[in-house]
């Protein structure tokens, strides 16, 4: 069975969960599910701005994009992602503009920055 | 800088933008294990592609179906490949004896697990039936990835397989056009270079293969010694092993080792310190250890279920 945190380490500090994917994921279907399942079961119900980052992943597909823009923002009051501009950059803006997430998402290159915009949530 | 690893993955990126350019949207480049400007752009090809893939078949449904194509191999109890579906070829663009009496793994990606015979037989009978991901290797090295179930098949007591992989896409008028030049396109690309090269790789594998297939009675030597009697260097056997299989060449052996003492505890009745003897472990307890940490029961518990 695949799970979640296989795929990820989440944690939450100071209102804010934390999800950080780990070196060379590769998201598909099944796996964003399993990811998916694993935050919510950990947030247990509670909704939190998201620091989510991605700077690890090595790719996503299509299918994994449509269902994190919409079941992957359950809970989530916002969500920041921290990327690699140079290898990530094609993949996010494909994420943010074509499958556009449900709750406010942006791209970040600085963790500061991403951390100021998901205060503004909390 | 410019070298010989990147010449050959620019010529693979821009083999990739032909098919692109072709209509063809069915593939994916793999990814390599690096993050540099070749694999940023290949990333981007690969986003690129799935996403023409969803708005090039919404804006023209009427010119193109969804069909589902189904590639199926029959495999022996060793899952060598022994016919095919005769769409194979089309899709995977290999020839006949490329495929025949070929391993399968040889056209799997390292990240598809199959299920294999000793799997089947012993553990998570309630998954037996559930589908999971299979990504083949097209000739050119593309992933061509879907859904597969495999199927145990007993045919005059002797054990087979059926691997039935589905994926949809979308059949339109650009891909008819570019499957009727096919022909010609298969005589350009790819470099024969690269299809020597992979060719010269196949064998050696399959050298490999049947390398440590016969010697499942007694430990390996030591890589130096294998790379000599089978030719290549020590490291290009054990990446192309590992590519091949997942496995590192002592790690598959030692798991084939414990395959065979399974099989001879079921069917046959040797006393199991023979057993032992026969697969290579001068200990019985060491046997005894790997066997349970390998398949959660001892070889006596095996013996007598």
């Amino acid at each position: 069975m695949i799970k979640g945190e296989d795929y990820a380490h989440f944690w939450i500090d100071e209102g804010i969960l934390h999800f950080v994917y780990k070196p060379n994921t590769v998201i598909d279907l099944n796996v964003a599910r399993a990811i998916v399942k694993d935050r919510l079961r950990f947030q247990d119900g509670v909704s939190y701005p998201i620091l989510c980052d991605i700077r690890h992943l090595k790719t996503d597909n299509k299918a994994a994009r449509e269902f994190l823009a919409e079941k992957g923002c359950y809970n989530a009051l916002a969500i920041a992602l921290v990327i690699e501009k140079e290898y990530l950059g094609t993949l996010t803006k494909a994420f943010l503009i074509i499958s556009n997430p449900s709750v406010p998402t942006k791209e970040f290159t600085d963790m500061p920055e991403a951390l100021s915009f998901l205060y503004r949530y909390k | 800088m410019y070298t010989a690893n990147s010449k050959q993955r620019v010529k693979e990126i821009l083999d990739f933008i032909t098919e692109i350019t072709l209509g063809n949207y069915t593939y994916t480049l793999p990814l390599r294990n690096v993050k540099d400007e070749l694999e940023q752009i290949v990333l981007s090809l690969n986003t690129m592609v799935e996403e023409i893939d969803t708005t090039v078949h919404q804006i023209n449904n009427e010119k193109c179906e969804e069909i589902i194509e189904n590639i199926v191999l029959n495999l022996d109890r060793n899952l060598l490949i022994t016919s095919y579906s005769e769409n194979v070829l089309e899709i995977l663009n290999y020839s006949e004896d490329e495929i025949i009496n070929k391993p399968v793994r040889l056209l799997t990606s390292e990240e598809t697990i199959l299920p294999d015979q000793l799997n089947t037989n012993l553990k998570h009978p309630k998954e037996r039936n559930k589908a999971f991901k299979v990504e083949f290797i097209h000739a050119r090295g593309y992933f061509w990835s879907g859904y597969g179930y495999m199927h145990h098949i007993k045919s005059n007591g002797e054990n087979n397989y059926i691997l039935s992989v589905f994926k949809g896409v979308y059949n339109n008028e650009r891909q008819k056009i570019s499957n009727r030049n096919k022909h010609s396109i298969t005589n350009k690309y790819p470099s024969e270079y690269r299809s020597l090269l992979l060719q010269d790789q196949r064998k050696l594998v399959r050298k490999l293969h049947e390398y440590v297939m016969k010697r499942l009675d007694r430990k390996l030597k030591s890589l130096p010694v294998i790379s000599s009697e089978v030719g290549g260097s020590v490291s290009k056997i054990k990446t192309v092993f590992k590519r091949a299989y997942g496995d590192t060449i002592y790690a598959y052996h030692f798991h084939k080792r414990l395959e065979k003492a399974y099989i001879l505890l079921v069917e046959t009745n040797n006393p199991i310190f023979e057993i032992a003897e026969d697969c290579g472990f001068k200990s019985f307890s060491h046997f005894s250890r790997s066997f349970k940490k390998q398949y959660g029961r001892t070889p006596s518990q095996v013996r007598k279920s």
